[in-house]
């Protein structure tokens, strides 16, 4: 029974080690695929988070190219 | 006459206004509507353009222009999607839902008619040997851990709408869902872990040999009467072994690709990879429920393997006759440099 355990232990630890992983590269789409059309102003915490620069950097000249 | 003067604009304004009412009133009785597709001399300017279905036939897919970064929403319809609906929506479910339900009623009539595989002519000697050592048992129990989970999340994308649904309702569903996702995304990761370990230590024991013909033929002893000799995997053993491996590492290939949508693959790529994925799921759970079955209820001694790592000398030679020679004839060896994995570790 302990090796049961054990193993559904180790199953979730690896888990939640890929959740966290996931966590923090993931992108939202608003960041990883920025508009260059638009530009708000102030754009609020609901649209791109309180971090956000305003500057989308090299993602923006990138999706330009794309188009 | 000031007040004359004062109510002549609005006056003039309310006639202005009115005016157009007999007219719009009229609208409806027009003996002609008004054709906005007829040209001044009578013909239909858009009666010569192509239609949907001549332009879906004729460039294989509808596509227009967008925008936005996601060029993939400029397309329309096309083809592939229009069967990949029909197999995501019809197929699918009936495919999987027959294969589940077939290899549930094959072991349940299996277990009504032939009941549990007992030592009935060798009785236990209580003398045990070990057959899983702690890397193996603990690799087997985190895959077996995470293909469940998998598995119970995965069928919740195929039948989760169609059965739950309307048991439990759309908020409780929509939660559910939403946590069977996320699962489904991160307990993908322990049983590649899992399956990677397993065709690493088993890969030299499961390469077919000559017990294998002998032993599918007497159909593992059901047809003969008698066990058929087995090294440490016997041929059914073996056909479990690389159905793991070769859906497994399907599973894995096509799940990894679904969790980086569109990073490799375009759209028609994204519906092959849920092709692979679904159908492999299907057939490994089929196949797992089997697995299940005789190493729980099915076969008497067979959880002892995978739960303490020791079986009883008396199972090992009717179920392994071959292997036990093996691991007898390693134990006399002088120069045997592992005593405690071998039977001189066997004890009463």
């Amino acid at each position: 029974m302990r090796v049961i355990l054990g193993g559904i232990a180790i199953s979730v630890t690896l888990a939640l080690a890929a959740g966290a992983a996931f966590y923090a590269v993931q992108t939202p789409v608003y960041e990883s695929q920025p508009l260059p059309s638009v530009r708000v102003g102030d754009p609020g915490d609901n649209l791109v988070g309180s971090d956000w620069s305003g500057n989308p950097g090299n993602r923006a000249d990138q999706a330009r190219s794309n188009n | 006459m000031a007040l004359r003067l004062l109510l002549l604009p609005i006056a003039l304004a309310t006639t202005l206004m009115l005016s157009p009412l007999p007219a719009a009133g009229q609208h409806g009785q027009d003996p002609l509507p008004p054709q906005a597709s007829t040209s001044p001399n009578g013909a239909n300017p858009t009666e010569q353009s192509v239609t949907e279905q001549r332009l879906l036939q004729q460039l294989g897919k509808l596509e227009g222009r967008v925008s936005i970064p996601d060029y993939k929403a400029s397309l329309l319809q096309q083809p592939q999607g229009r069967s990949y609906q029909t197999f995501h929506e019809s197929v699918l479910p009936w495919l999987s839902g027959l294969l589940i339900v077939l290899m549930l009623a094959a072991l349940g009539i299996f277990y009504f008619t032939h009941g549990r595989v007992m030592l009935e002519d060798s009785p236990m000697t209580g003398t045990k040997i070990l057959r899983f050592n702690v890397i193996e048992r603990l690799t087997h129990w985190t895959t077996a851990t995470s293909f469940i989970v998998l598995a119970i999340t995965g069928l919740n994308y195929v039948f989760g709408k169609r059965l739950l649904f309307p048991l439990i309702g759309p908020e409780a569903f929509a939660s559910w869902t939403h946590w069977a996702k996320l699962a489904h995304n991160v307990m993908a990761w322990p049983f590649m872990v899992g399956l990677l370990f397993m065709v690493v230590m088993w890969i030299k024991d499961n390469i077919p040999d000559r017990h294998d013909v002998r032993w599918l033929r007497e159909a593992g002893g059901f047809l003969s009467g008698s066990h058929p000799p087995a090294r440490r995997f016997n041929a059914g053993q073996k056909l479990i072994y690389w159905s793991v491996v070769l859906f497994g590492l399907t599973l894995s290939g096509s799940g990894i690709v679904m969790l980086f949508p569109f990073w490799s693959l375009d759209i028609n790529g994204m519906q092959w990879a849920q092709y692979l994925h679904a159908g492999s799921a299907s057939l490994l759970i089929a196949i797992i429920l089997a697995h299940i079955y005789i190493g729980t209820l099915g076969m008497e001694g067979a959880y002892d393997a995978m739960s303490t790592g020791e079986v009883d000398l008396a199972w090992a030679r009717a179920h392994h006759s071959a292997w036990l020679d093996e691991q007898q004839a390693a134990a006399r060896r002088p120069d045997n440099p592992r005593p405690r994995a071998v039977p001189s570790e066997v004890r009463s």
